[in-house]
């Protein structure tokens, strides 16, 4: 029997929450076909995009059949999807009936969706957005040029998060909008999505002892993004994910990691998203959006380091 | 006292160290890439026969990333401080520049070490976790190129057997040498054994 997950009309950070809970009852009994239904989409982020991927997933692996996809009706994201590189990257993923390459279309994203798989994919992500990083966030969203060198080391250390602690393959894309209503700014929004162990169950070994009963998808969140906490014995370790909060920190950025049921965030003055949150629908892995807002002139630049 | 404190002070006096230079990829990303190259670096300073300064060259670095920088920095020195028959390897960073500062210094304050080095506009650096008073020693070596502690005491106008202290812990660290009674400066080791050349390429001295 086929079960449909109906995607919502928006297909952003709530739209991917809709299609969580949608996934999880339809994989409830853990057989039968899924089938998502995208018809209906008339705009989606790149967190929307690469949660579509994680849900199907997900579908798959519960069910062990490949889920299947009914393509947006609107002529407008269906080019964006193209653009984006979706359905390559959906192949691996869902039954399509054909097969699909890659856009051969100018793109306007700063990063189309890409697999993380290995250490070479993570250099060629950051080889890759090097021209069109520079681009972006010097000349459209007025940084200065250390910040195209500290977005690539954002990025490196995101998709490496997922190959060090998700122990499963993921995706990343990254673009551009106008945050009209919101910020009234452009900004670039990162998308890193994997669907694996998740913080809870990396860091379990080391640290769920230390919290007891009270050990969760939140505490593991906590201890990851607050304390610097790795799943490794090694002082090195548990930096990378410290050093990303800093960089959003100082481009007055915001940052979202949904893993479990949880999700932590570093919220800017800008947005009133909850700093935590529990009890959101259970789905594996680890999701992170990253927003970088254009720069106004009263943001300073951080000053020298005197030695 | 830390197993690095408890080890001889080395000694340069004479030493005339062999100074092995590393230029460092374009890409420093990723803890595998990092590893390779930690890999390959220690492999140089293991096979050295004697005193060594091992230099790391950052002049072509174009980005490093905090994993890789715990590799290729701070578990390379970390290792080759902490192994026996090493005690006279000491290591120099070149061409620093302020983006590469971040993740290397951070990577080598998680582990408490640090290293010297100098910037890509050829001005001497101390890179990681070092204390005030031993920072401003090392500065003070670093203007001198070599002295004595009563020397550096007069120049920090501090007593000398409290600068003395300061300066075997910056020497026991590697951050300086000690060469008889006097402390020597990496940049000046180097400038010795290059033949009058700065670390930079420059002359010593001049106007």
């Amino acid at each position: 029997m086929s079960r449909v997950v109906s995607v919502p009309s928006v297909l952003d950070q709530d739209g991917f929450e809709e299609i969580v809970e949608e996934t999880n009852r339809a994989t409830e009994a853990g057989d039968g076909r899924v089938i998502y239904d995208t018809r209906r989409v008339r705009w989606v982020s790149p967190y929307g995009l690469v949660g579509l991927l994680a849900a199907g997933k997900v579908a798959r692996e519960r069910t062990g059949l490949a889920p299947s996809i009914e393509r947006p009706e609107s002529k407008d994201v269906r080019s964006y999807v193209e653009r984006m590189d979706f359905w390559p990257n959906a192949a691996e993923v869902f039954d399509l009936p054909e097969r699909s390459g890659r856009s051969h279309r100018e793109s306007d994203a700063l990063l189309e969706i890409t697999p993380i798989r290995s250490h070479r994919d993570v250099h060629q992500v950051v080889e890759r957005v090097r021209d069109r990083a520079s681009a972006i966030l010097q000349k459209k969203l007025g940084h200065p040029k250390p910040s195209v060198i500290q977005f690539s080391v954002m990025l490196s250390e995101v998709c490496q998060n997922v190959l060090e602690h998700a122990q499963a393959d993921g995706w990343v894309c990254a673009q551009t909008y106008y945050w009209k209503e919101r910020l009234g700014r452009d900004v670039v929004v990162l998308a890193v999505m994997d669907v694996g162990v998740g913080f809870q169950g990396s860091l379990a070994k080391e640290h769920a002892r230390r919290y007891g009963d009270r050990w969760s998808a939140l505490k593991a969140l906590e201890a990851a993004f607050l304390e610097g906490e790795s799943r490794f014995h090694d002082p090195g370790r548990g930096q990378g994910l410290q050093a990303i909060r800093r960089q959003v920190d100082r481009w007055n950025g915001e940052i979202r990691i949904r893993s479990g049921d949880a999700s932590i965030a570093r919220v800017p003055e800008w947005d009133d998203i909850p700093g935590t949150e529990e009890g959101l629908p259970e789905f594996p892995g680890a999701q992170v959006l990253i927003v970088i807002p254009a720069r106004e002139e009263r943001d300073g630049e951080g000053g020298g380091r005197e030695r | 006292m830390s197993a690095d404190e408890a080890r001889e002070t080395p000694r340069a006096g004479g030493l005339q160290p062999e100074v092995s230079e590393t230029s460092l990829y374009s890409y420093l990303v990723t803890r595998h890439t990092g590893r390779a190259v930690r890999m390959s670096i220690r492999e140089q300073i293991v096979a050295s026969d004697g005193p060594l300064v091992a230099v790391l060259d950052f002049r072509n670095v174009a980005v490093i990333d905090f994993s890789c920088a715990d590799e290729v920095v701070a578990k390379l020195v970390d290792e080759i401080r902490s192994r026996d028959g090493l005690e006279e390897t000491w290591f120099f960073f070149r061409g620093l520049e302020e983006h590469h500062l971040d993740p290397v210094e951070s990577a080598l304050v998680r582990r408490t070490l640090a290293v010297a080095g100098e910037s890509a506009g050829g001005d001497p650096m101390l890179v990681g976790a070092v204390e005030g008073d031993d920072r401003a020693a090392w500065r003070t070596v670093q203007r001198l190129g070599r002295a004595g502690a009563s020397d550096v005491a007069g120049e920090m106008e501090r007593a000398v057997e409290e600068v003395r202290g300061l300066l075997d812990r910056l020497t026991r660290r590697r951050l300086v040498m000690a060469d008889r009674r006097h402390y020597v400066s990496l940049r000046r080791t180097l400038s010795d054994t290059s033949g009058g050349q700065q670390p930079d390429g420059r002359e010593e001295g001049g106007p």
